[in-house]
């Protein structure tokens, strides 16, 4: 670690931290494009050894290193497939171990102290491998390979993960605890000691776990193809359906011989239960149950209505007035009708003078040349076209239709 | 729970954990399981463990005289009810693309659902097509009411369960398992002659 100056990290982090949102794009989408202001930022996290080009110019990756410290601290799935050989590891260590006796013993502590820093590394290293496989393992099992979503991937990721822990397993046989407590057998620090005896637990604990996780990577594999194979089932039988409309099962498939218990299903059962009335026990609860169920008298609440008296009156006839007069006007409108000549109404007052006095009827001509004229107006529409009213007079000054008159003509239209 | 587990089982229930929590723990503990049995040796019938989908059921010892009309009777459902569940959990596969076919504790989301079959004119006419015959018959003409209205069904028929009556997530009983065990039973006894793959199906489609 010496050979690393602490600014250095330092500022790399710092540049990691500055352009986030750049490499977390280049992360998750995979690629990123360079646009026009971002050469200088993009140069310099390339130059960082954080961002590569990729085969397409002008777009950019980031490097397998900072890739694979992200997959593994997002616990991304693909990074638990990485083999140790703990052969070459145990090597190593014995090696390491060889160094550090023999530094130790000649008190070459400078030297003891780096290789106890590098075997401390490489015991780390080793642990903490398998631990990171072991756990996405186990978080493969449990989301049940949730990160591929058809059956056939998963099955496939199913039984690559158990041959790779079945692998793993093997690799970790390869460690014999009896060999590493003997590293330390001999009048060694104290660090070092508890160093090799936390390896040694560890890998105590480690194998019965991986043991658990292949156990379990066996049953879910069992379970997936089993499930691959109902689907698979399930689709041919629908699409036989499909194919065969005329298809049905058939109505005596209960007398198969073949048919396994497991489909022998039996009717349901009718249950029912009557009580014993002459069992003197039961009468209170019955009691109270028939009291229960019994149906409320319905009483139906008195309306109170309100009332009033009515009067009833004898039937008042309808007396219909007749005006002579009236009638009179009518008489000129037929006169004009039946004859088709124009008439006046001052004419034909004089015409029926004589008439009206026998029948003690009078009328002032001024009154009678108003009454026509209003017996017009009320006329319906469809007589009003038909016969036409002349004013006889002059017109007023200053007006258009208004006249003082004397007389009315009607005529026909 | 003695009585209430063998009322559950005499009335045609499929125990399991989904559907009956309190009468599977019962019926998982030995003692309880024998005693059931010896109870129901009496009425000629079996208490039946099925491992794939860790649910219990009554089956029948053998044919007689007196069980065979009930017996006709019950397989004349199974027969009606066959082949529109066989298209129901086929149309599940294919709305949910997972390959995963629908079993004892898996959980669908109805709302989850209505995505697939708004946006999907196949699945909406197989949905229709379902929609035609019984048990699901139903006039509705809104796939997502046809769906409705199928889950609903089938809660009816102790196909599903669900938490509270308004939840839009409907849990799977051991009866789905029944299906795949019949299908099974069909291919593996030759009764009927499966296609082999799918992918013949696509090249049939082609042409």
């Amino acid at each position: 670690m010496a050979a690393y100056n602490a600014t250095d990290v330092a500022d790399l982090l710092r540049q990691i931290g500055a352009h986030d949102q750049l490499l977390a794009e280049a992360y998750v989408y995979g690629t990123i494009s360079e646009l026009p202001g971002d050469s200088r930022k993009i140069a310099s996290l390339h130059k960082s050894g954080l961002i590569r080009p990729d085969d397409e110019l002008g777009d950019y990756r980031v490097t397998a290193e900072l890739k694979r410290m992200l997959n593994r601290l997002m616990r991304k799935q693909s990074s638990y497939r990485q083999l140790s050989d703990m052969g070459k590891v145990i090597d190593t260590l014995d090696d390491m171990v060889k160094d550090y006796r023999f530094s130790v013993q000649n008190n070459q502590f400078d030297d003891a102290e780096y290789y106890l820093d590098q075997l401390d590394d490489v015991l780390y290293d080793a642990k903490d491998n398998l631990n990171v496989s072991l756990e996405n393992m186990h978080y493969a099992i449990s989301s049940q390979f949730g990160f591929v979503s058809t059956l056939s991937a998963k099955v496939r990721e199913n039984e690559r993960a158990l041959s790779y822990a079945q692998k793993l397993l093997n690799e970790l046989q390869q460690i014999d605890p009896e060999s590493c407590y003997d590293w330390a057998d001999w009048p060694c620090p104290s660090d070092f000691a508890r160093k090799i005896s936390g390896f040694v637990y560890w890998f105590n604990q480690t194998l019965p776990r991986l043991r658990f996780i292949i156990d379990n990577m066996r049953l879910s594999l069992f379970r997936l193809r089993r499930d691959e194979k109902q689907a698979s089932l399930l689709r041919n039988m629908a699409r036989y359906l499909q194919l065969h409309p005329e298809f049905e099962l058939s109505e005596s498939l209960f007398e198969d011989p073949l048919l396994p218990q497991a489909l022998k299903f039996a009717p349901a059962m009718p249950l029912k239960s009557y009580i014993d009335t002459r069992n003197s026990e039961l009468e209170a609860p019955l009691m109270a149950l028939v009291q229960a169920l019994r149906k409320p008298a319905k009483v139906s609440p008195l309306v109170v209505r309100e009332n009033s008296e009515l009067e009833i009156e004898a039937t008042a006839e309808l007396l219909i007035d007749h005006d002579f007069f009236e009638e009179q006007t009518e008489r000129l409108f037929e006169q004009v009708i039946k004859h088709g000549a124009p008439l006046s109404a001052i004419h034909y007052w004089q015409s029926a003078l004589k008439s009206w006095i026998k029948e003690d009827q009078l009328i002032d001509p001024k009154e009678w040349v108003e009454l026509v004229f209003s017996s017009y107006c009320k006329l319906t529409n469809d007589q009003q076209v038909a016969l036409d009213i002349k004013p006889k007079g002059e017109r007023l000054a200053g007006t258009s239709h208004n006249f003082t008159y004397c007389d009315v003509e009607v005529l026909l239209r | 729970m003695f009585k209430q587990t063998l009322q559950k089982l005499l009335t045609g229930e499929v125990i399991c954990e989904t559907a009956f929590a309190d009468h599977f723990a019962y019926l998982n503990v030995t003692e309880n399981r024998a005693r059931v049995e010896d109870f129901l040796s009496n009425l000629d019938r079996n208490l039946t463990y099925l491992a794939s989908a860790d649910a219990y059921y009554l089956t029948f010892q053998q044919v007689e005289q007196e069980n065979s009309n009930e017996l006709s009777q019950l397989f004349l459902e199974v027969r009606s009810s066959f082949r529109p569940l066989v298209e129901f959990l086929e149309l599940l596969l294919s709305a949910t693309q997972t390959d995963l076919p629908l079993r004892a504790k898996s959980m669908v989301n109805i709302n989850a659902l209505f995505d697939p079959f708004e946006h999907d004119q196949t699945l909406r006419e197989q949905l229709h097509r379902l929609s035609a015959i019984k048990p699901f018959k139903t006039n509705k003409l809104e796939s997502r009411e046809q769906l409705v209205f199928i889950f609903q069904k089938l809660q009816d028929m102790g196909y599903f369960v669900r938490k509270n009556a308004g939840s839009s997530r409907y849990y799977a009983t051991a009866r789905f398992d029944l299906i795949y065990l019949l299908i099974e039973f069909l291919n593996d006894s030759e009764r009927v002659d499966l296609p082999e793959n799918i992918e013949q199906t696509q090249e049939e489609l082609l042409f």
